[in-house]
């Protein structure tokens, strides 16, 4: 989520733009933005009432608002149990 | 540059914004069609246009609004293959050629990330961010496999072999996945541990 993925093109792209995202709301890559995440899936997580839906493989889908100092981007999460697999997030301009 | 198939060829594009997009594709004679208009945010927008026949003057087009999220859609085609499959977002459209037409629609569980065809046994893998689905070229999902965020998947023999962000790695033994005659739902195969 912080631009520090590895592996793949795929995955070093998706981080790199996501971390984008969270600059252009005014979230960068240090100790008070990873311990708000923190804070912030810990909160989805324990939310019942944000789940968007429940795949196939019994994985759920969750969608919250991470607000920052210059604006807003829904994270659409999934969750394997209280594991988080992945996200997408959505806003903070292109 | 084109690329070529069967007697077609291939033009991509890319747009600054979907109005470009949208005129651009207004004038592709032989008709098109408009990909993840029901997306939640559109970001990029890409062309294939595809000219027909040799001769290359029917030009039908194909637009594609994508989320972003860093990845640039990507179109798979197959020689003496009437469909083209677009994977993009979170889904995989197949286009008919002949009709024009979408021909099938599969939604991913997580963005798409990449093609493997398996042309000997007439399937697609499509992997994405977090598994895998074996597509036949008709649309029909024969088998999937969701586990954590995929860093590398390879074919070798019988065997796919996946690697994982933050799991160790595994394997799955193909012929028996493809052998499978339940259910979709019952055909998700187990996952065997990778041994060194």
């Amino acid at each position: 989520m912080l631009g520090k993925a590895t592996g793949s093109l795929q995955n070093i792209q998706r981080s790199q733009d996501m971390l984008r995202n969270l600059q252009r709301i005014g979230f960068y890559d240090d100790s008070d933005t990873r311990a708000l995440l923190e804070d912030h899936f810990t909160q989805t997580l324990n939310n019942s009432t944000n789940i968007l839906k429940i795949q196939d493989d019994g994985r759920i889908v969750r969608e919250a608002l991470l607000m920052g100092p210059l604006g807003g981007v829904k994270i659409e999460t999934i969750w394997d149990g209280d594991r988080l697999i992945t996200m997408k997030l959505f806003g903070g301009g292109r | 540059m084109n690329i070529a198939f069967a007697e077609h060829t291939i033009e991509l594009h890319t747009w600054e914004n979907k109005g470009q997009m949208v005129n651009f594709l207004a004038q592709c004679e032989a008709g098109n069609l408009l990909l993840g208009e029901n997306s939640e945010q559109e970001r990029q927008f890409h062309t294939a246009v595809i000219r027909l026949g040799t001769a290359g003057l029917a030009q039908f087009g194909i637009g594609i609004c994508s989320q972003g999220h860093g990845l640039t859609p990507t179109v798979l085609l197959r020689p003496n293959e009437s469909k083209l499959l677009f994977g993009f977002n979170s889904e995989v459209v197949g286009i008919d050629l002949v009709s024009k037409q979408i021909a099938f629609t599969l939604p991913l569980d997580a963005l798409f990330h990449a093609f493997l065809p398996l042309d000997d046994q007439n399937l697609v893998l499509v992997v994405h961010e977090i598994g895998t689905v074996a597509l036949t070229w008709q649309g029909e999902a024969v088998w999937q496999f969701d586990e954590d965020i995929i860093t590398n998947v390879t074919l070798e023999k019988d065997r796919l072999y996946f690697e994982f962000m933050d799991s160790s790695p595994i394997y799955l033994n193909f012929a028996d996945m493809v052998t499978k005659t339940n259910a979709f739902a019952e055909r998700r195969p187990a996952k065997v541990a990778l041994v060194a």
